[in-house]
């Protein structure tokens, strides 16, 4: 049921050490076995190409909030997202994942192979909870537009940023398209905060397998990839053994043969590479740059094909709407200045209060704001806690939900400190393929390090709207968009922070003004 | 369909985009990255707003609907577009002096009123290593135009992107300097750049400009000069004018400079009385030769030419032109040796290059040229290149063969060296030389006993095919693996792609024809079209690539003996008859001498004068030494050209000849397109176009060849011509026609020989093949061209910038070759040929099979023509260039 397509060049790349570079000689000599120029190989490889060090230090807020202080680790080269923010700050050596805590380091549990692999839900017990007989029934039935009406019932939406209604997208894609169609799951996970994805694979690989054999059968697909995200080893070791597992099962019956061809690729790359079209081009052997659109993947996705693509946890809820149309349950990520940070699974639409005070176990009263969608979603202000987290409540407050991913900001919290952080992250995973993200990203971290560094002046705030307006306008994809939203947000809701910095304080005395924010 | 832009209707086209839609109305959006026919849409110049969208929308990535309503002007879009080119001015550096007039960045800049405050100091080091390209990086603005312009246009494959987010960069291929990369110095990547990041070293604004038609090879890209003080300062392609789009080599590119060269003769010059014809050796002209008036130099020819032909007959008198002439010239010429000199005695270059294609073409199909466009390689399946480095020495073409292999046409390259072609090529067969006619002899009888042979055409449209195909029994795939070298899996392959994967086209160059047998070479490959029905069909054809600019057209207006203009054959006695009555008088009876044979007669002591036209035949004719004896021994020898070449150091009287870049005439490309040459510049000196100088020495031979501008030839030409009807100089003026132009309605003839052939029917033509002996000279020597020179690089080493990127001359062989001789990289080695023998240094290339040298012929300091044998193709009697057997002596 695994066919594997071949990325040649950054196979060969992932295949020493997706994290190094690539000697000249060792270029020469891709180019010449695959007689490909060699331009095209500098090109690509230059780009999944990250400074190697001793290990990898996460700078991603949720793990930047907790940090204290400079660590004494080594050479580190630094991701901004190892996809463990509950345990933040997170290092990472060797392939092990450690809280980095002032106690010094303590391996997480969860991330050791041997703990996943003992607590996942193999095939008997998920077959024993109803598993795999939705996709039995869709099979079996002659009629199946039972499929949409669940769906449209279940009020099922993406879960990876976009929340567009899935039974929507399917009617559209099923009623456009003959001949051959992709389904691409998207377990790129990269937003800092967010770690539901591996869990799901992790945890229950089943549940996505089922969901996506169900959206592709259903859709006309004749092949599904998985794209994964390359550091998830656990996930995909989890997904694999799923896999085998239901060779074993299917493997002889006449279900095997109706069902499309899983292909897992494990894909490196940077944040951005989680943009659907980013995503392709990396699987088509290429630059992870988005593609401007129209065309949009549903016309012209993987190679050219129609392509629908799905996230991980939507996919993953499928075979359960179907089989009871049940009310949605949501796994939220919750992390920042929280007393209990985690995954949690609640009813879609739970409020952020009943999440940060409920979950979270944090008061309130402590709070300076929350990002409800990880760091692209936009801030919002306690007096929003109210705000039920499913997309469109989130999107009234003009922020969005994401992937829900929450990130509480504490009240000793520097606002302005906050935003060149945020800022630093985009500039750092930007693709450099538009001219109002490459530049706008690194424009507005300097202004945000001048005020922070009490260097700022009124101009450069209204510089820095007008550059941010641009990066809305203009960018072509999600990443430079957002990244120009945080910044306004950030202004809209914290202007005394900034206001205080330009008369050269700091409201919570977080940064001694003229020290160094890095 | 209708559009609405700032509020006024106008019309589009489906599939347009919005910018090119505004563009076209004179409504300029700015963009710093569009790029015609490639989607860019980087740099977000161009976002304008869109009813009903609520974001701003690009709008060179935006097609034009029904009714769209755009606006370009509003707040929103301006602010934008201010905030956006502040950023980018944030980062961008200085010009030199004087070239910030090259920057698109900076006219948006001043236009919106955006200063230029550096955040940084510019740390990024500038790349000067290549000869005139200099790169730098702090002036560019990623947009990414370079990358689309030299990987997808011109498909060179060098420029990459290193690096990604703020930081990424452009480099060159692994992120080495430009100089030392694969760059082929084409230069559309410097054409593309908006603000000069990457740009001619030298670039200066221009004054004025001119298109006109390159000087160099025959693929006849359109050209704009850019032209300050009376000099070039830059040359550009223009995208969407011409065969080559905007494309150029590094010859058109760079390769101007000649015609302000120094040493242009600006006088013409007589032999000192007492000096005897010899090499200059370093010694000075004035030495040899005096400067005289036209009219005392005309009076001398003509007297020279009235007495030597009372004397021992016309026909002991031969003139040869030169093939990059334009029409206008040639046909003057031909004219004047026939109507004037009365003599048949007139040869163009071609005889040493492709004769054998447009003769075996012309006996197969009807016409000596190429079936196809260019441009039409993108609709093959198959394409089939033979004995063509075409990456070198037709780099433009190349561009589209390579094209065409990147969507998806198989690619076969047949070629006994590796050359860069053959890297990306489906099926390459490394072929010994020599054996062309073996190879395509046993694809054909694979395709006769596979049955894979094209029933329909056979039968409809071609004649010959019994005996054709008997001949080609005894050539079995096991003896071609034997005599070519090649795996008879590889030729068994071949044969079936090319047969099967229709349509296919075959390109071929010199490799096939300067041989002894060229001809047998030619018919193998035109037996294969016709076998498999690939003629007269889109994307299928039989296309020699032509070398000089003007070939084509030099035999099109009659530059050869036996045939007037437009192939009318002299023996016909009605077409005599229709020339001589528009000539009013009497044409030679009989067919003259080719080329080569003019020498040979020369020695022979038959010929006793020759008027040569910018031929440097001392350095371009096979056996060097045996030219210069033939020289040595005529009566009277004139030679008329821009420069004091090699051959003109022999000349009793030297004619100073106006280069094409000063005068107004036409050139012929390799696909039969007729196209226009425009002057810069007026003539150095006293010197004159070559048609000027025929008719003034005619008129002093009694016979006025009635021209008085070059449009006068032009309309004789069409007057004469059937296919050249429909062809005049104001036609030319809106862009090239390709022959046949049988009216002036007419819009050319992209495609010849649709259903059967010109000439009625196909005819196939059997061959056969004998194997050469090579008895004490076990090596074979191929000559060749670079990239940066042409013919006797008597133009191209006078522009300072191909001069400098050039190699020394060396012979180059295989390293297992170099060992077996014992010799190291470098070393001097002599090699001799029967017929003569040179020292030059060794140099490795593994792309060459064993036994088998290369060596280049554009060098005075290598003149590889002192080994080459004048034996030559029986029946065109071009010479085997690419066939010299040679041995290694020290
Ligand atoms: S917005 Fe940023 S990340 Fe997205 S395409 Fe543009 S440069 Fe790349
Ligand atoms: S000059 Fe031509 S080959 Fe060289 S980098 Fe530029 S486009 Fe490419
Ligand atoms: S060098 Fe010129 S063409 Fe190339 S990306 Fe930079 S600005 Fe654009
Ligand atoms: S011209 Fe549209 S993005 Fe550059």
């Amino acid at each position: 049921m695994t066919g594997q397509i071949e990325r040649k060049i950054i196979g060969r790349i992932e295949g020493t050490n997706h994290s190094s570079s690539l000697e000249d000689s060792e270029k020469l000599k891709i180019a010449d076995e695959l007689k490909i120029p060699l331009s095209v190989v500098e090109s690509v490889s230059s780009f999944y190409f990250r400074e190697r060090g001793t290990g990898t230090i996460c700078t991603g807020l949720p793990c930047y909030l907790r940090r204290s202080g400079e660590d004494g680790h080594g050479n580190l080269e630094s991701s901004s997202c190892l996809g463990y923010c509950d345990h933040a700050p997170v290092l990472e050596k060797d392939g092990k994942y450690y809280n980095a805590g002032d106690a010094g380091l303590s391996e997480i549990d969860e991330s050791k192979d041997s703990f996943v692999m003992d607590r996942r839900v193999g095939i008997e017990p998920y077959m024993m909870g109803g598993g795999y007989t939705a996709l039995e029934e869709l099979i079996g039935s002659d009629d199946d537009s039972y499929v949409l009406r669940r769906l449209e019932a279940s009020g099922l939406k993406g879960m990876g940023g976009a929340g567009y209604p899935a039974h929507l997208k399917w009617k559209s894609f099923r009623e456009s398209h003959s001949g051959s169609t992709y389904l691409l799951v998207n377990a790129h996970e990269g937003e800092p905060g967010t770690f539901k994805d591996r869990k799901i694979l992790e945890q229950n690989p089943h549940a996505v397998v089922e969901g996506a054999l169900i959206t592709a059968f259903h859709n006309g697909a004749g092949k599904i990839f998985v794209a994964l995200k390359w550091e998830y080893a656990n996930a995909y070791r989890s997904l694999m053994k799923a896999l085998d597992e239901l060779q074993v099962k299917f493997g002889e019956g006449s279900v095997a043969g109706m069902l499309p061809e899983i292909d897992v690729v494990r894909i490196g790359g940077t944040y951005v590479t989680g943009e659907e079209t980013a995503l392709m081009e990396a699987l088509e052997d290429r630059r992870s740059e988005p593609r401007l659109r129209p065309p949009f993947p549903t016309e012209k996705g993987l190679f050219g094909r129609p392509t629908l693509v799905h996230n991980v946890e939507t996919l993953s809820l499928i075979p359960e709407i179907l089989r009871n149309s049940n009310a949605l349950k949501k796994t939220y990520c919750l992390t920042g200045d929280v007393n209990a940070p985690g995954a949690i699974v609640a009813d879609l639409g739970i409020s952020a209060r009943e999440l940060v005070e409920g979950h979270g176990k944090s008061d309130l009263h402590r709070i300076r704001a929350f990002m409800p969608g990880g760091l692209s979603g936009g801030y919002l202000p306690p007096s929003q806690i109210g705000v039920k987290l499913d997309s469109e409540s989130v999107r009234k407050t003009g922020a969005s939900m994401g992937t829900g991913a929450v990130i509480v900001l504490s009240g000793d919290r520097c606002m302005v400190n906050i935003a060149l952080s945020v800022s630093r992250f985009f500039e750092a995973e930007s693709c450099g393929k538009c001219a109002p993200c490459r530049l706008g990203t690194s424009e507005i971290s300097e202004l945000l390090s001048r005020v922070l560094e009490g260097d700022g002046s009124e101009e450069d705030l209204e510089d820095g709207k007008q550059i941010a307006r641009s990066m809305i306008d203009g960018s072509i994809c999600a990443l430079g968009q957002a990244a120009g939203k945080m910044f306004l947000d950030s202004i809209r809701y914290f202007e005394q922070d900034y206001r205080e910095h330009l008369a050269g304080g700091c409201p919570t005395g977080e940064c001694s003004i003229g020290g160094d924010m890095g | 369909m209708n559009v609405i832009i700032n509020g006024q209707d106008y019309t589009a086209s489906e599939g347009e985009s919005v910018l090119d839609a505004a563009s076209m109305h004179g409504i300029s959006i700015p963009t710093l990255c569009n790029y015609a026919e490639h989607e860019n849409g980087v740099c977000r110049m161009c976002m304008v707003e869109i009813e009903g969208s609520p974001k701003l929308v690009p709008a060179c990535s935006t097609d034009v609907k029904e009714k769209i309503r755009v606006r370009t002007d509003t707040e929103r879009v301006e602010n934008y577009r201010r905030t956006l080119i502040g950023l980018y001015m944030k980062e961008h550096g200085n010009h030199p002096p004087g070239q910030e007039e090259k920057c698109t960045l900076h006219e948006y800049a001043s236009a919106y009123g955006v200063e230029q405050h550096r955040k940084v100091e510019l740390i990024a080091a500038k790349d000067d290593s290549h000869t005139a390209i200099s790169y730098d990086p702090s002036l560019c603005i990623g947009c990414r135009k370079c990358l689309i312009a030299c990987n997808l246009d011109q498909n060179n494959d060098v420029i990459s992107l290193v690096g990604r987010g703020h930081a990424v960069k452009i480099g060159f291929d692994n992120d080495i300097p430009m100089g030392s990369s694969s760059c082929t110095s084409c230069g559309a990547c410097v054409d593309a750049c908006p603000t000069g990041a990457i740009i001619e070293k030298d670039w200066e604004p221009a004054n004025r400009t001119v298109v006109t038609t390159c000087p160099y090879c025959a693929v006849g890209c359109q050209i704009e000069y850019g032209i300050t003080d009376d000099r070039i300062v830059w040359a550009r392609g223009i995208k969407g004018l011409g065969v080559n789009d905007g494309k150029l080599c590094i010859k058109g590119k760079f390769g101007y400079g000649f015609e302000k060269s120094g040493d242009r003769l600006v006088r013409p010059l007589i032999r000192r009385g007492g000096v005897s014809r010899k090499p200059l050796d370093g010694r000075k002209i004035e030495e040899f030769f005096r400067e005289a008036t036209w009219d005392e130099a005309l009076d001398l020819l003509a007297e020279k030419i009235r007495n030597t032909g009372d004397k021992y007959g016309k026909d002991s008198i031969a003139g040869v032109a030169s093939d990059r002439s334009t029409n206008e010239d040639i046909y003057a010429f031909q004219k004047f040796m026939r109507a004037a000199v009365k003599t048949d005695n007139l040869d163009q270059s071609a005889t040493l290059c492709h004769s054998p294609s447009a003769a075996m073409l012309s006996w197969s199909l009807g016409a000596g040229a190429s079936t196809n466009p260019i441009h039409d390689v993108l609709n093959s399946r198959t394409i089939m290149v033979v004995g063509s480095n075409t990456d070198r020495s037709h780099p433009v073409i190349s561009a589209y063969l390579k094209k065409a292999g990147k969507d998806g046409a198989f690619l076969i390259v047949v070629d006994p060296r590796n050359i860069e072609l053959a890297r990306r090529a489906d099926l390459f067969l490394q072929i010994r030389p020599g054996t062309d006619v073996v190879l395509f002899s046993a694809m054909a009888r694979y395709i006769l006993e596979n049955d894979l042979v094209d029933k329909n055409y056979v039968e409809k449209y071609s004649e010959g095919f019994s005996e054709y195909s008997q001949s080609v029994g005894s050539f079995n795939l096991l003896d071609a693996e034997d005599i070519t070298g090649i795996p008879a899996e590889k030729i068994e392959m071949a044969a079936r792609i090319y047969a099967l994967s229709k349509p296919s086209s075959i390109f071929w160059t010199l490799g096939i024809t300067e041989h002894e047998n060229g001809s047998d070479n030619v018919s193998s490959l035109v037996n294969l079209a016709i076998l498999t029905g690939n003629i007269g069909i889109p994307g299928g054809g039989l296309n020699p690539i032509r070398g000089q600019n003007n070939v084509q057209g030099g035999a099109d207006v009659g530059g050869f003996p036996g045939s007037l203009p437009g192939y009318q054959e002299l023996l016909d006695p009605l077409v005599r008859s229709k020339f001589e009555k528009k000539w009013k008088t009497h044409i030679p009876l009989n067919a003259g001498l080719k080329s080569t044979e003019m020498i040979q007669e020369a020695l022979a002591g038959k010929i006793r004068l020759m008027y040569l036209s910018g031929e440097n035949s001392i350095r371009s004719h096979p056996n060097s030494s045996e030219v210069a004896e033939a020289f040595q021994k005529l009566d009277f020898l004139a030679v008329q050209d821009i420069f004091l070449n090699e051959t003109a150091e022999y000349a009793d009287l030297v004619l100073p000849a106006a280069s094409s870049f000063e005068q107004y005439g036409t050139f012929t490309n390799t696909e039969r397109r007729v196209q226009l040459v425009r002057p810069l510049f007026t003539p150095p000196g006293e010197a004159r176009a070559d048609w000027e100088i025929y008719a003034d020495l005619s008129g002093r031979l009694g016979y006025d060849l009635g021209f008085n501008d070059s449009g006068d030839i032009m309309r004789e030409i069409s007057d004469l011509v059937p296919s050249w009807k429909g062809i005049s100089h104001e036609r030319l003026e809106k862009g090239g026609l390709q022959w046949p132009v049988p009216s002036t309605e007419s819009p050319g003839t992209l495609i010849l020989h649709r259903n059967g052939a010109l000439r009625g029917r196909s005819r196939f033509r059997p061959v056969s093949w004998q194997p050469k002996e090579s008895g004490e000279y076990p090596y074979v020597l191929i000559t060749g061209r670079s990239r940066e020179h042409y013919h006797t690089a008597t133009m191209t080493s006078r522009s300072s910038v191909l001069a400098a990127v050039s190699k020394a001359p060396a012979i180059e062989m295989n390293r297992g070759d170099m060992a077996r001789e014992g010799l190291k990289e470098g070393d001097k080695i002599k090699v001799e040929s029967p017929n003569g023998k040179l020292a030059a240094e060794v140099r490795s290339n593994d792309n060459l099979q064993p036994g088998v040298m290369f060596t280049t012929f554009h060098y005075a300091g290598l003149r590889a023509n002192i080994l080459t044998s004048s034996t030559l193709d029986p029946i065109t009697k071009t010479p085997a260039y690419k066939d010299t057997r040679v041995r290694i002596t020290r």
